[in-house]
């Protein structure tokens, strides 16, 4: 174990690296939050609600998720990717650890402090916004187990698409569709409720809600106890499928890793 | 004892056949095509402990190829390796403690952090006891000269200096086995002659068996008694490199041997 946290160390002490990029993207995510804000509250400004959303509601979704979504974001991803295509991944390999476990705590250094630093800034920018009253205590322990395993289920499904680089080399192109395919299904952008008809019912059935969709509600509390309960118990699910997926796609990965020459 | 075993190892790649031109690139677009390329083609060979063994042969001779098979990365098309009695690649993790990987293109520092905290991170990583680290450290940091930029990051290092560092990493956990793929590209001549007198040490002192491919003819003569010549994924020739002399009349030098037999052999083909 103490091996792999070493592994956080290092990935914190990475991104820490580059003050200025990590400034301006706090940056880029401030605005983007507070973007999002308004767009929904012009939105609600024509309609009181949307599928049984308020904007009561929603001007709590809009913060939460945009929370859930900075953990493990797209920039590590890439990096990850590109050592696939370029071959540096071999160094890795040369490690007498578990290649997706030194992915896993390398990655949680480096989100560490992206994500400390975007639980103050919009944690501060939810609570002038909507102050203390709809905060719960038992909710927002429920909602950081939630979160925790929102993040899972998230870096399953990197691992899972990082591992198709073994096959093309369009790193970007991977991390991209990725990235497009759980910010639409998660509920990153719209609440999954506010989906039509059959959409909606298609979604119950992937895993994408659990990384976001799942800690909002719990949170904002549109689920109840036992909703909350069930649905975090989904989130392990699919964490233990998703991973047992990525270890039987990864062992085949592994056996076509056939660099010439380099 | 026996630390590598390879027996009849073959390695095949499937390679896309472009074609040439506009409408070439657009044909393979549409319906690629592929060919084998049989990098490897049944080789074998044995090296037992203590042993420092070159690898030799022009580019594209399957050394590469080899040496990432017998490190446990790459899975063989067929054949079999074991290296102390295990195949690498079904036990990989556990075969990884065993041996220390030096790849000169690759760096296995991290880029943006201190060259220091890649090597605590191998402490922790192949759990080295405090002591051992502490004398290692010292030890290498004295003949390779590591002290002048152990708080740089690795992205600010000379290529020498990287090389150098990347060397200590690799012998940071003391392993049995050391695999160096071009060790010294780049590496000007005194940090060489350090290099070598590094893994000279290493090889007698530590009893670490070595196993190097280099283009350049006084690594392996600095380095390693055995030389094993690869022509086209065959083995040409296997024994001490004195042998090699002896056998061309002790006028030559090895450069001029070497490329002798390549030509040799390149007529030999085509006629």
């Amino acid at each position: 174990m103490k091996k792999y946290l070493a592994y956080i160390r290092c990935g914190f002490l990475e991104g820490c690296a580059y003050r200025s990029t990590f400034i301006t993207g706090m940056l880029a995510n401030f605005i983007q939050a507070v973007v999002l804000y308004y767009v929904w509250k012009s939105i609600f400004t024509y309609q009181e609600a949307v599928n049984g959303y308020t904007w009561e509601i929603m001007k709590q979704y809009v913060f939460v998720a945009f929370l859930c979504n900075s953990v493990f974001s797209m920039g590590f991803e890439m990096n990850i990717a590109e050592r696939i295509v370029k071959g540096d991944i071999i160094l890795d390999l040369l490690k007498p650890l578990s290649y997706r476990g030194m992915l896993f705590f390398r990655m949680l250094g480096t989100a560490g402090l992206e994500f400390a630093a975007t639980f103050v800034l919009i944690g501060s920018v939810y609570l002038s916004v909507n102050g203390l009253q709809y905060l719960s205590g038992t909710r927002t322990a429920l909602f950081l187990i939630s979160l925790f395993l929102g993040m899972g289920v998230k870096f399953c499904i990197q691992y899972i698409f990082s591992l198709l680089c073994f096959y093309t080399d369009n790193s970007y192109g991977v991390t991209k569709a990725r990235e497009i395919l759980t910010n639409f299904f998660s509920g990153a952008l719209i609440p999954l409720a506010m989906f039509p008809g059959v959409l909606r019912e298609i979604v119950k059935y992937l895993p994408f809600q659990g990384i976001i969709y799942t800690p909002c509600c719990i949170f904002i509390g549109t689920f109840s106890v036992e909703e909350s309960m069930i649905s975090i118990f989904l989130q392990i699910v699919w964490i233990v499928v998703l991973g047992l997926l990525g270890s039987l796609l990864g062992k085949k990965a592994f056996g076509v890793i056939s660099m010439y020459g380099g | 004892m026996k630390m590598i075993e390879v027996r009849n190892l073959k390695k095949d790649y499937r390679i896309a056949k472009k074609r040439t031109g506009m409408m070439g690139s657009l044909k393979h677009l549409v319906m690629p095509r592929y060919e084998t390329l049989e990098a490897v083609k049944g080789i074998s060979f044995q090296i037992h402990e203590g042993e420092s063994v070159a690898f030799l042969g022009l580019n594209g001779a399957g050394k590469s190829t080899t040496i990432k098979m017998l490190t446990g990365i790459m899975k063989p098309s067929e054949g079999t390796v074991r290296i102390m009695g295990k195949d690498p690649f079904l036990n990989r993790i556990e075969n990884a403690r065993r041996i220390g990987v030096v790849f000169g293109q690759k760096s296995q520092l991290w880029w943006d952090i201190p060259v220091i905290e890649s090597f605590r991170l191998l402490k922790n990583i192949y759990s080295i006891p405090e002591e051992q680290y502490t004398r290692n450290m010292e030890r290498f940091g004295e003949i390779l000269g590591l002290h002048d930029f152990l708080s740089q990051p690795a992205r600010k290092l000379s290529l020498g200096q990287r090389v150098r560092a990347d060397l200590a990493a690799s012998l940071l956990h003391e392993p049995p086995i050391l695999f160096l793929d071009e060790p010294t590209i780049g590496v000007d001549v005194t940090a060489k002659q350090k290099i070598y007198e590094f893994l000279r040490e290493t090889n007698s002192k530590k009893k670490t068996t070595i196993l190097l491919t280099s283009h350049d003819m006084k690594d392996l003569e600095s380095i390693c008694q055995r030389l094993l010549i690869l022509e086209k994924g065959k083995i040409l020739f296997d024994d001490t490199i004195d042998k090699l002399l002896k056998e061309y009349g002790g006028e030559m030098t090895l450069e001029e041997i070497i490329i002798r037999l390549f030509e040799h052999e390149a007529d030999h083909i085509t006629g």
